[in-house]
Formats: C-alpha cells, sequence, structure tokens
C-alpha cells in the first residue's frame, strides 16, 4: 500500500535468470502507453530508445559498509547513479532497475536501507522476479556447493510479486506445479501469469511493495503452513495477532533477531498496529536492515491486527510468534 | 580578530540545467556543468558567451591552471575543451566524477570507470591503471597521482610503472583531498567517517567520526592548517598544526538545515563557504571560531533549489550553483 504522505519516487527492481523475459518486460514497459514518466538503470545499454524514458547503464559494484559484514553489502553503482539521477530537474515517475541473470537482489534491496539520501528521496516499491515456467524449477533444484547460494531461490525469496512468464510453454499441470514450488518458497508475493511479458502494468509499478493484508486474507493456509524446521530450504513464515504493539520492545526484538538470525531471514515485512497510532505502521527488512514508514489511517471498523511475514531458511513458527506476541503492549 | 564578512550580489545567470560542478579559470570565466550534460561558460560578470550538452550527465568540471583548457567528467567519461567550448578530447569508458589538473596545467588526472587516467592537455594518454572499484577522487601529490576507490587510495607515478604506494582503508571512499603542503591525504566515506592518512609515513592514520551521514566533500585551507568536511548539515573543520586533528575538538558551522554539498576557501584563506541542500550559501571565517562551539554564518544566499556546489573566484567571489539552474556571484569580504 502507499503511504498518503510519501512522496518518494517508487523504485522497482526486476530480476529473474536469463531468458526469463526480464528484458522484454523492460522493454514492454519502456514503450507502453502508460503516461508513467519512467528512468531505467540496466546492466547492459538495451535497444530501446524512448522520449519519455531516460536509460541509463550500471555496472555491478557490491561493496560491504560494516567491514566485511555481508549482510550488509550494498551497490556502489546504484547509488552513483541514483544519487545522479535525482540531481536532474526532470522528475521521474518511476524508475526501474534491471539486474543481471545472477545478480543476489540483497545488495540492490540494501541500498535502500543504508543511503541517508536514497533512503530520503526514493522508496522501493517492489521487487518483482520473472520466473521462467519451463526452467524455473531446474534451477530452484539446482545443488551448489555448501557455501554458494542458489541465485533462483534467492530471487524467488526476495519478490514482492513473481511473473510466471512463458505460460504458454508449458501445460496446467505444471504451471500449477510450478506456482506450488514457487508458494512453498515465498508464499508472501502475488504471482501473475503472463505469456511473451505481457503483465498489466498496474501490477507491477507503484505498487506500495506488497500487499500484506490480501496475501494474509486470500491465503489462511499460509497461516498454517507446516514448518520446515532446522532444514536449508527457503520458507516463509506469516501470522497475524490482534493487539497494539509497544514499539521499544518491538524494535528490541527485531533488532536482536535479525542481529542474530539476519544472514538466514532474506526479507521480514509487516503492516503493524503501533500503540496510540491512528496509522498503520508498514514494515520491511532485508536481512539484518529494517525501515518503516507510515501506512493508511485505520479503519473505525477495522480490528487493529497485526500481520507479519519472514522469508528464510530455518525459520522457526513457534519461535518467531512468541517473539512477536512479546512485543504486544499487554504480554 | 574579527568575525564579520560582507557580501554583496554581483552577478545572476541560468544555465537551463541543474547546476552540478562550477569552477573559475584564473581570468575570472566561470564554466558550469549540469546534471542532464550541458557545459555552460560565463563571463567573468557572469555573462553566458556559449552553452552546450555535452554529454547524458556531467558530474564535475575543472579548469586549468593554465586557464585555456576546461575538463568535464560524466556519467560516460571526460572531455576536454577550448576556451571557446571547442572539444579538443573526449575519453568515454564509465563513471566520471573525480578531475584533477597538474599545477603546471600539463596534465590531466580523472577517474573513468575503474580506471585512473592521466592525459596531456591535448588529450594524448599518458597513464592508465585500474582498480577493483570505480575511481571516486583523483589528486596530485607533486608529479605523482593519488585516486581513491574502495579499499583505499593508491598513488602512482605516471611516467613509470612502479608499484602503487597505497594508503588503506576498508570502506567505500567518496572523496578525496591532498593538503597543499602534502602532509596529509584526507578521504570522506561512505560510512560517515573521515580517513586521514600522513602521506610517505605508512601506518601513521586518523579516523574522525561523529558524522551523522556520509561526506561528499572536503576542503584543505591554502596554507594547510584547517581541513573542512561536509557530512550532515554541519560543517565540521579539522585542525591540521603540529600532529593533526586526533583528539582535539573542531570548529563547527552550524548554519545550515540540510545537507552541505560543497565547500571553498577564498584564496587567501581567511573565509569558508559553503552549499548546501536547504538552497542557502554561507560564509564564515574558521579562524575566528572557537573549537567545540558551533557559530553560525553570514548567510550570502538562498534560493528555494538545493544549492549544490560552491567555488570560489581568483578575484575573491563566491560563485555558486543551484538545482534550479541558477549561478550566483557575489563578492565577499572577510
Amino acid at each position: 500500500m502507499t503511504t498518503p504522505t510519501d512522496e518518494r519516487v517508487p523504485v522497482t527492481v526486476i530480476t529473474g535468470f536469463l531468458g526469463s523475459g526480464k528484458t522484454t518486460l523492460v522493454n514492454r514497459i519502456l514503450t507502453e502507453q502508460h503516461g508513467r514518466r519512467i528512468a531505467v538503470i540496466e546492466n547492459e545499454f538495451g535497444e530501446v530508445g524512448i522520449d519519455d524514458a531516460l536509460v541509463l547503464d550500471a555496472e555491478e559494484e557490491i561493496f560491504e559498509m560494516n567491514n566485511g559484514c555481508i549482510c550488509c553489502t550494498v551497490r556502489g553503482d546504484l547509488i552513483r547513479i541514483l544519487g545522479a539521477l535525482m540531481r536532474r530537474r526532470d522528475r521521474f515517475d518511476q524508475i526501474l532497475i534491471e539486474t543481471t541473470g545472477l545478480a543476489d537482489p540483497a545488495p540492490v534491496a540494501q541500498t535502500f536501507f543504508v543511503d541517508d539520501e536514497i533512503r530520503d528521496r526514493l522508496r522501493l516499491d517492489a521487487i518483482v522476479t520473472m520466473v521462467d515456467a519451463a526452467h524455473v524449477l531446474e534451477h530452484l533444484d539446482e545443488v551448489k556447493p555448501d557455501d554458494v547460494e542458489n541465485e533462483a531461490v534467492e530471487q524467488v525469496a526476495f519478490a514482492d510479486r513473481m511473473i510466471l512468464n512463458k505460460v504458454d510453454l508449458v501445460d496446467e499441470p505444471k504451471l500449477t506445479a510450478v506456482e506450488s514450488r514457487l508458494r512453498s518458497i515465498n508464499s508472501a508475493a502475488e504471482i501473475v501469469r503472463s505469456q511473451d511479458a505481457k503483465v498489466d502494468l498496474d501490477r507491477i509499478l507503484d505498487v506500495g511493495a506488497f500487499d500484506l493484508q490480501r496475501v494474509l486474507t486470500d491465503d489462511p493456509a499460509f497461516l498454517e503452513q507446516t514448518d520446515h524446521q532446522h532444514d536449508q530450504t527457503v520458507t516463509s513464515v506469516g501470522f497475524q495477532i490482534d493487539g497494539d504493539i509497544d514499539v521499544d520492545k518491538l524494535n528490541d526484538w527485531l533488532g536482536e533477531l535479525l542481529g542474530y538470525r539476519g544472514v538466514d531471514i532474506f526479507r521480514s515485512k509487516g503492516i503493524l498496529a503501533l500503540e496510540n497510532q491512528s496509522r498503520q505502521y508498514v514494515f520491511q527488512g532485508v536481512h539484518m536492515l529494517f525501515d518503516g514508514t507510515e501506512g493508511r489511517e485505520w479503519r473505525p471498523d477495522e480490528p487493529r491486527t497485526n500481520r507479519m511475514v519472514f522469508i528464510g531458511r530455518n525459520l522457526d513458527r513457534a519461535e518467531l510468534e512468541a517473539g512477536f506476541r512479546g512485543c504486544l503492549v499487554n504480554s | 580578530m574579527t568575525a564579520t564578512i560582507t557580501a554583496q550580489s554581483i552577478w545572476r545567470a541560468d544555465v537551463d540545467d541543474a547546476v552540478v560542478a562550477v569552477a573559475a579559470a584564473r581570468d575570472g570565466r566561470i564554466a558550469v556543468v549540469g546534471a542532464e550534460g550541458s557545459l555552460t561558460l560565463l563571463s567573468a560578470d557572469g555573462e553566458v558567451a556559449t552553452r552546450q550538452v555535452v554529454s547524458p550527465g556531467c558530474l564535475a568540471v575543472s579548469w586549468s591552471p593554465t586557464g585555456d583548457r576546461v575538463a568535464v567528467g560524466s556519467i560516460d567519461g571526460f572531455s576536454v575543451f577550448d576556451t571557446e567550448a571547442q572539444q579538443i578530447t573526449a575519453h568515454r569508458g564509465g563513471w566520471c566524477s573525480a578531475l584533477a589538473w597538474s599545477f603546471d596545467g600539463a596534465r590531466l588526472a580523472a577517474g573513468v570507470g575503474r580506471s585512473v587516467v592521466v592525459a596531456s592537455a591535448d588529450g594524448t594518454q599518458l597513464m592508465r591503471r585500474d582498480r577493483d572499484s570505480t575511481v571516486t577522487g583523483v589528486a596530485w601529490i607533486k608529479s605523482r597521482v593519488a585516486a581513491a576507490a574502495y579499499g583505499g587510495v593508491h598513488v602512482y607515478h605516471v611516467s613509470d610503472s612502479t608499484a602503487a604506494d597505497i594508503l588503506p582503508f576498508t570502506g567505500s571512499l567518496l572523496a578525496l583531498v591532498i593538503s597543499p603542503d602534502r602532509r596529509w591525504a584526507a578521504s570522506g566515506n561512505q560510512d560517515a567517517t573521515l580517513h586521514v592518512w600522513r602521506v610517505g609515513r605508512q601506518g601513521q592514520e586518523l579516523e574522525m567520526s561523529g558524522y551523522p551521514t556520509k561526506i561528499t566533500t572536503l576542503a584543505f585551507s591554502p596554507d594547510s592548517t584547517l581541513l573542512a568536511s561536509g557530512g550532515g548539515p554541519n560543517v565540521t573543520v579539522w585542525d591540521f598544526r603540529g600532529s593533526g586533528p586526533k583528539g582535539s575538538s573542531p570548529r563547527v558551522l552550524s548554519a545550515h538545515e540540510k545537507v552541505v554539498t560543497g565547500l571553498a576557501w577564498s584564496p587567501d584563506g581567511t573565509v569558508l563557504a559553503s552549499s548546501g541542500d536547504d538552497g542557502l550559501v554561507a560564509a564564515w571565517k574558521p579562524s575566528a571560531a572557537v573549537p567545540g562551539r558551533p557559530v553560525g554564518a553570514t548567510k550570502l544566499w538562498t534560493d528555494p533549489a538545493p544549492a549544490t556546489t560552491v567555488t570560489w573566484s581568483p578575484a575573491g567571489a563566491v560563485v555558486a550553483g543551484w538545482a534550479n539552474g541558477v549561478v550566483a556571484g557575489h563578492e565577499v569580504r572577510g
């Protein structure tokens, strides 16, 4: 959901394996009549030159912020390019960042948390992961050496939206199986089916990061999902709990949790009812870094229900839920 | 010593681009570059002489000390122009936010992507060395070139391929200065610290922290005694006399409400000018300030748009630029 007071420019990050249709999607966004003025940052210069769009080239440059902590790697090239973009007089309605097929989404996302200039003016709206319906299972199942991440799993885990592309190339049972597999990793992200990357752009641009309300309302199974405790599988844990949250307790708990579990917790997201606040608090974290903004007003007839999602490895639902309950004002 | 500064507006121009950097030539002419790629040359009294779009987006500009060349850094490389804004040479190949002419004006050092390049004034490439990440600062130490990138500053001889002297720092460097007396090198960093090395004395390093945000602008006074730094809304000035600022309290200028974007000392070193995201350009006398006690400043000009850069002309005028295309000159007497 978009914070009414948030005037920061939304940034959409498009990830996905080579051949999944990222470039087709970006070109579609650039050429479609949507009335938005868009700046695109991509790793290879595309062929498309469009009047209303600015296309900039980036060369992936990852560095560590805090002396070697892998959870605080950021993209130095993006800090520079986004900084230069913000100095222009023309205001963009939307910025797109297209990553390379093998890119780890974490440094891209973390860039929006650690640089003040960027955080003040830009908002990470959504990570959109393109998935090739015909080949994604092979990529997800690929066995990597112990210390190497499976990039396909990471890209799915980090997604706020997944575009299941090339649906014309596989039959319905296979599609259902692929969707089920994607949801087992990341049940918080909506899956949009497409052919030739034809997607309603309103479902991927300026969507307000994640609509937890929808996910947690429409998919109650998510809330009772069986746990995969103590295995290396990447899964999601979500819960909704009524009651007001004590901000200090929340900060202490999240600080500690993400401090020692931040490597395994890829993403955390929440829409929370903070004590004495009439507006929702929209929270999101990437590994150890987290941030929050005010959301919309709670409606008078609406229960003050906190919704929280964690995506990562070795997630222990009972531990997470107990920890969160400890942040309630009356706990 | 009096802290009084008087300022008088002498001209104002519009370059029709968000000003990114300004530079003043020896004869007082001004070069202005913009975020949308323009290069504008102004006469010493602020009249637009030439204006053209030279790149997809400019990042830096520098007049040669001889005044007959102006170098422009952009998101895709650098170009060198003559005084009529005719392009003499162009070097494409990556991000160029760092430019430095040698003291005799015969050589230009530039960061281009992950390389540091030295070219002659006519564009002939004299040296190229590669780093692992983008070069974000260049400076001369006599005839050697210092280049800042993630991991520290490397100092190269231009004419031979001997190994670089390395001034190490684990982090992302955003700005580099060398004191005019060549005793000190300092970097402003992404992690909101100022790192200082004694040039030629391996291991003698200082780190100053406490800044609220990353440090993107640094300026040494002409006599090398004071280093002014941005990194948040305050201007922090460290005293480098003797063994340096370790353990000392800095002088603090608290005039800006938003992040400081540019710093420049008057040619005689008495007045420091600063530009800020709040649109203000301010001037003060650091030598009259007391360490540890913030002071205000003479406010020269405020514009609704962010003030993005400031410099001094050799004649003693403060020249500043704003994101709305305004460039203004002020005669300042300290």
